[in-house]
């Protein structure tokens, strides 16, 4: 009887420590899940601040300019900073007559950021200038 | 011993708690920092978006004033050719009758001939009223509506300008303003730019207009010894130029300029 019980008990003994080692695992493993997943989620969004960073830079700097180094410059024009690749466009919206041969209205300016082919930002806002006829 | 027993069990489960309480809180930060960091790129969208959209309003202002200038200046050389003769008429008719006018100042000349001056800082200033009420009703009168209109139909990429109460009105430096709102919304993130543009109404005396009407001697001659009232040899300048001699950007102005999420 006595032999029978240390049986069951050793029977018992086996199982909590196999369900105790499942339950560990199981924790450490959806654990480590939920730490990596958070890391690269901060890692991704801090990412996406930086690049959104680098177009707030280039938007304000391209409504500063002057519109001829505008044109010149960034209108259609790409370029990599840091591990970025910057995009940006300049479009005519309005556009009337100048003096001296010019034109003057207002453009659109859209700064896009990305990296390994993934759009991370994209800022777009307007400005007013004059530039040369050709534009 | 004996007392012992289950101890692990509840350690066990504690330290579960404990553990899922961590796991869940660094889930729940990351995700409330992701949203908070998502709603922050939002709204710097939006705010470049409503912020360009004011430098539109100020183009279409600009555009406003150019053809503000365009018909003020025509009216001004229509006066100076057709009226601006009879006025100074009048007024000499005045000063002979022994008024005072303003606007021209007798005297006598070597030969003795009755001469009437010119008061050229008096006229210029009554030109330059001429021209600030057309450039006034320009405005506040023929194309008010017009151009709230146009302000509030520029929306390009969403963004929505507002004129507040369709209104636009003197403040105490001389100038139209009216209060006008850019705004722009990205899924439920929305910015508004509130500020108060002004149209600087020109000044002669600040040198905003130049009159060519004095680009030869003017006078007014009478007869030899005695000022007859009637036909007055005028030596004006007939077709006159008046024409703007500044950057017609710089009469824009932004002010109270404040943002709202």
């Amino acid at each position: 009887m006595i032999k029978k019980n240390r049986a069951l008990n050793q029977g018992f003994m086996l199982l909590e420590v196999a369900g105790a080692i499942f339950l560990i695992s199981f924790l450490m493993i959806s654990f480590t899940e939920t730490f990596f997943g958070c890391s690269n989620s901060i890692l991704k969004t801090k990412e996406k601040t930086y690049a959104v960073n680098i177009a707030q830079t280039y938007a304000e700097i391209l409504t500063n300019i002057e519109a001829d180094v505008l044109f010149s410059n960034y209108s259609n024009c790409s370029f990599e900073k840091d591990e970025f690749y910057v995009q940006t466009y300049v479009d005519v919206l309005t556009e009337r007559e100048g003096e001296n041969n010019q034109s003057k209205g207002s453009l659109k300016i859209t700064v896009l950021v990305s990296k390994n082919g993934r759009e991370l930002a994209e800022i777009k806002t307007f400005r007013k200038a004059g530039w040369e006829n050709e534009k | 011993m004996k007392s012992e027993k289950g101890s692990a069990l509840i350690m066990g489960l504690i330290s579960i708690l404990v553990l899922w309480t961590l796991g869940m809180t660094i889930v729940l930060v990351t995700a409330r920092n992701a949203s908070a960091r998502d709603l922050s790129i939002r709204h710097k969208k939006s705010f470049y978006l409503a912020d360009g959209g004011l430098r539109l309003a100020k183009d279409v202002l600009l555009v406003n004033i150019e053809a503000a200038f365009e018909e003020c200046l025509y009216k001004l050389d229509r006066y100076i050719d057709e009226e601006l003769e009879g006025f100074l008429t009048l007024e000499l008719e005045r000063e002979v009758q022994g008024g005072d006018s303003q606007y021209i100042d007798i005297e006598r000349d070597a030969d003795g001939n009755l001469v009437g001056r010119i008061n050229r800082e008096n006229v210029d200033r009554h030109l330059n009223e001429i021209f600030k009420k057309s450039y006034r009703d320009y405005f506040l009168k023929d194309n008010r509506l017009e151009m709230i209109r146009q302000l509030e139909s520029i929306n390009p990429e969403g963004v929505m300008i507002n004129v507040k109460n369709d209104y636009i009105k003197f403040d105490l430096v001389d100038s139209l303003v009216m209060d006008v709102a850019s705004s722009n919304s990205i899924g439920n993130t929305s910015c508004v730019i509130e500020c108060t543009m002004g149209i600087i109404i020109p000044q002669a005396g600040f040198g905003h207009i130049v009159y060519e009407i004095y680009n030869k001697p003017v006078r007014l001659r009478t007869g030899k010894n005695e000022i007859e009232t009637g036909d007055y040899n005028m030596e004006s300048a007939r077709s006159v130029v008046a024409r703007a001699a500044l950057d017609l950007e710089s009469l824009i102005r932004t002010k109270d300029w404040f943002r709202k999420r």
